[in-house]
């Protein structure tokens, strides 16, 4: 199995008026063929930055440093015409919210036939089969009759269910599913999970899924970056993380987590404190302000990761190997 | 509360002197600029910069072309074009801020009682300026004229008449969007009398965007007068007004073309230096519009 | 959506009826009478109470509304007070002449607008965005009648071109069409401004959409998601823009038309004001007004067509 995506030293800031955020910073990502990536982390830690970044989708005020390399391809600073040319075909997204992410005024089947563009060797009548077979494979039933609607007609799972097919049309190497059930009830929910691990054993791309849910991605991923304020802070299998998680964040996270409470509890319990300012990030570590465990270098000197096993990582000063 | 009303103090006073400034950054704010102020002093200097009275007849000298002694010739009665044009700002000027004056003030009072009074008069008074609104300005001045006969008068009626619906609409939304914000509330929980909410709250809000749009109008009004001017229906002859300015080049187009060459200039110019001062006027007071810009 | 359009209709006649009232309103409260003002003060009484008499001045005002919308509904508009010809006739001859030129002054506006609007959404930020902005803002202000003076000057009588008045000869469609250009020219320079502003503004809103976002990440090209994603949302608030603008454009319609003498309802409403014909006017503007109220209801009912999600809520 070889690598197809890496990233590496990938940084993100956006030009404000008010002075530049720094919204990723020295991330390093690495993912091969077959695998499911789970990134996850609380809001505004950077998560939808980085899959926006390695989907060629930054709006224009993004400086970025560092490489993505996607099949020998160094995604950064790359034309955009060559850029675009990857979108829909090579990489593929899945936003978050299924009630915005198609135009209300075109048909669900007119949008999925011009996102198979790139395909010029296909007549719109083959389109509209693959179309209408596709979305059979991610259950929808009476299809034909689905590619008249207009997207309103559409339930919000259904939505994300077209969302899904119109990206596995793309027959893409890469698929970034953002944030795929957040925008969803508990119900819908767990039919999308559903669909998708259904997906992942047919599926011989990247699979990258994006959550703040740790349920999501425990269900889905091989592998999981934690992230915090712009940083990954800890990275390793799945069940390195949820079992043997090291830095202080991501055992906060889990403690965090409703669905992993055995007893009923008076009160939830919560990681005190917020992020700090992504205008001017800490000169140390990006948790020490939160972290119960910081001592004397942490609020000076940033960590450097520590290789606890061959495929688990943490980025802590009080991790040792 | 306190926070709130210091932040707001700071901003005010950060952006009294940068306002001119952000202003003319733009060049062609800038140079709108110096055409209003032109405008401006030539019809308030008028008597002291025309060479000519306006209405100085000397049919010996008619159509005579740009000359040293008249530097944009003279009409069909030999008037001095030059002089007719600088009095002509001053009409021009005169009915468009005395007209959109009226206009705002009306709008204004009728907009805080349809935002603030009952419903039952608020109804009416909604269903009175879209009445008006929906009545084509042009048709209704006309039908307007035809009753009460040209004149300066008139043109000014009928323009305040026509502009008043729409600053009271506006005037309206404010008022009702203030009206359930969270300070008025708590002035209404203060038992403060409806005058004072009015007046002493409301008023100072709404006044600002009433601004932006009555400066947004002047032009359409230069443009209304001149038109009415042109078809005759205007100020009355032999009062120089840059639209009968343009009717008498009209008629003598083949043979002397320098007359409605000079007399539609200014107007073209003044609306041009008015309209943009607006735009830059409403894209820097309007903070909504400056945030809706692109980064 | 046939209730919905009933209910349009009905609150469009309303306001028609409250027009002519605030109208007749006005002529009563402005001192002088109609009769006196149209045949000037050394009028003998006995004309005088001849006319009053032909315009029922003589009866009490509500039912001389009564009586004005009643005969209005059966298609008499009063009579021409010098030809003594019905005003309906007049208004059916002048007509076409105006509605003419004012759908091919807007066709022109749409045709070169819209897409000036979408080039400079795709060249957004660049100078090519720059110059369109301020010079749509340059066209709207400046007076469609001076530009007709002006075309008309250069056009007309200087490269003598094309015909300086009239409509054309009556059956030459050639001719009729080249007294056209100029007037239809004069009219759609500002709205062609107006309309490019307007797509422009409508359409960067848009394009700030998630689902723009997804067509990008597909990969689709600038082009298309600009001219079918973002303007078939764009395009509703222009067309409502537009069915406004046509009864902006009859008022721009009356200057243009007395500029190149052009036989519309711009030049019967000036001739009959200038020789204080009060029941054309009347008539004219009554007629106008209905236009203009009902190309208001109809865009809307045009919106909610091409619009499938306001659709859904009035079929419901």
């Amino acid at each position: 199995m070889t690598a197809r995506l890496a990233a590496h030293d990938l940084s993100v800031r956006y030009a404000t008026p008010l002075g530049d955020v720094h919204a990723l910073r020295h991330v390093d990502i690495e993912a091969s063929a077959g695998e499911v990536i789970g990134i996850v982390g609380e809001s505004g830690c950077g998560k939808s930055t980085l899959v926006t970044a390695l989907a060629n989708l930054l709006p224009g005020n993004a400086r970025v440093s560092g490489s993505i390399v996607y099949n020998g391809t160094d995604l950064v600073g790359l034309d955009p015409h060559r850029q675009r040319m990857l979108r829909g075909d090579e990489i593929a997204l899945v936003g978050q919210d299924p009630m915005t992410a198609f135009n209300p005024v075109l048909t669900i089947g007119d949008q999925l036939v011009d996102f198979q563009h790139h395909r010029h060797d296909l007549s719109r009548r083959q389109k509209e089969a693959r179309i209408a077979e596709t979305l059979a494979r991610v259950g929808i039933s009476d299809a034909r009759r689905r590619m008249d609607s207009y997207p309103h007609e559409l339930s919000g799972g259904m939505r994300q269910r077209v969302a899904i097919a119109a990206a596995l049309m793309t027959d893409p190497g890469l698929l970034i599913a953002d944030e795929p059930t957040t925008a969803l009830d508990v119900t819908m929910e767990a039919q999308i999970i559903h669909l998708l691990r259904e997906l992942r054993r047919e599926f011989n791309g990247i699979i990258i899924v994006v959550s703040h849910h740790l349920g999501v991605i425990a269900e889905l991923c091989d592998r999981v970056y934690v992230m915090y304020a712009g940083e990954v802070v800890e990275d390793g299998d799945v069940d390195a993380i949820f079992h043997d998680a090291r830095h202080p964040y991501t055992r906060a996270l889990l403690a965090c987590d409703p669905a992993r409470f055995h007893d009923r509890l008076d009160r939830l319990p919560t990681i005190p404190g917020s992020l700090p300012s992504l205008m001017t990030p800490p000169a140390g570590c990006v948790y020490a302000a939160r972290c119960e465990r910081a001592f004397a270098p942490c609020s000076n000197t940033a960590p450097a990761a520590t290789q606890l096993t061959a495929t688990h990582a943490a980025r802590c000063h009080a991790v040792h190997a | 509360m306190s926070s709130v009303a210091d932040s707001d103090l700071s901003g005010l006073r950060r952006r009294r002197f940068p306002a001119l400034q952000a202003l003319l950054a733009d060049p062609i704010t800038g140079i709108a600029l110096v055409l209003v102020v032109g405008f401006l002093l030539t019809a308030a200097l008028a008597p002291w910069l025309a060479p000519y009275p306006p209405t100085q007849i000397n049919v010996l000298h008619k159509l005579q072309p740009p000359s040293a002694e008249h530097w944009f010739g003279t009409d069909h009665l030999g008037r001095d074009l030059l002089s007719r044009v600088i009095y002509g700002a001053r009409t021009a000027l005169m009915i468009a801020i005395v007209s959109v004056s009226i206009a705002g003030i009306v709008g204004l009072i009728l907009g805080l009682i349809a935002g603030y009074g009952p419903r039952w008069l608020d109804g009416i008074l909604v269903l009175t300026f879209d009445s008006l609104n929906s009545l084509p300005m042009i048709m209704f001045a006309l039908a307007i004229i035809t009753v009460a006969g040209a004149g300066t008068g008139t043109l000014i009626l009928v323009i305040a008449m026509t502009s008043f619906p729409s600053y009271a609409r506006l005037i309206r939304a404010q008022t009702l969007a203030l009206k359930n914000s969270d300070y008025i509330l708590a002035e209404r929980l203060f038992d403060a009398s409806p005058f004072r909410i009015l007046f002493i709250h409301l008023l100072p809000n709404v006044v600002g965007p009433l601004i932006i749009l009555l400066s947004m109008d002047i032009p359409v009004v230069i443009m209304v007068e001149a038109g009415l001017s042109f078809l005759g229906l205007g100020v009355r002859p032999p009062t120089p007004s840059w639209g009968s300015i343009l009717y008498d080049g009209y008629t003598s187009i083949r043979a002397a073309p320098f007359v409605v060459i000079f007399g539609g200039l200014p107007l073209i110019l003044a609306t041009l230096g008015f309209t943009f001062l607006g735009e830059g006027l409403r894209d820097y007071l309007d903070p909504r519009l400056r945030a809706g810009r692109p980064g | 959506m046939l209730t919905y359009a009933l209910k349009r209709i009905g609150l469009g006649l309303l306001i028609l009826v409250f027009v002519m009232v605030v109208m007749y309103a006005a002529v009563f409260l402005i001192p002088g009478d109609p009769a006196t003002v149209a045949l000037g003060p050394r009028a003998t009484p006995q004309l005088k109470q001849m006319l009053i008499e032909r315009m029922g001045l003589d009866q009490p005002v509500w039912w001389q509304i009564i009586r004005f919308f009643g005969n209005a509904v059966t298609g008499n508009l009063g009579y021409d007070v010098w030809s003594n010809r019905p005003v309906s006739t007049l208004v059916m001859e002048a007509l076409p002449n105006t509605l003419i030129l004012g759908v091919a002054a807007l066709t022109t506006a749409l045709l070169i607008g819209v897409p000036l609007g979408c080039l400079s959404v795709m060249q957004r930020g660049t100078v090519a965005d720059a110059i369109i902005g301020v010079a749509s803002v340059a066209v709207i202000a400046v007076p469609s009648f001076v530009v007709a003076i002006y075309s008309l000057l250069v056009f007309a009588v200087m490269l003598r071109w094309l015909p300086a008045i009239g409509a054309g000869e009556s059956g030459d469609i050639l001719s009729q069409a080249r007294a056209l250009i100029l007037p239809a020219l004069a009219i759609a320079l500002g709205w062609i401004g107006y309309i490019a502003r307007m797509v422009r503004a409508s359409m960067m809103e848009v394009m700030g959409e998630p689902h723009i976002r997804t067509a990008r990440a597909f990969g689709l090209p600038e082009w298309k998601i600009v001219s079918k994603y973002a303007l078939r949302i764009a395009i509703i608030p222009t067309i409502s823009l537009v069915a406004v603008g046509l009864g902006a454009i009859l008022s721009s319609a009356v200057f243009v038309e007395a500029v190149f003498s052009r036989p519309g309802i711009g030049k019967l409403i000036t001739d009959a004001v200038n020789t204080r014909n009060y029941p054309v006017v009347m008539g004219t503007v009554l007629i106008m007004t209905a236009i203009y109220v009902f190309i208001t209801i109809a865009a809307d009912l045009l919106i909610a067509r091409l619009d499938p999600r306001v659709r859904d809520v009035f079929r419901g």
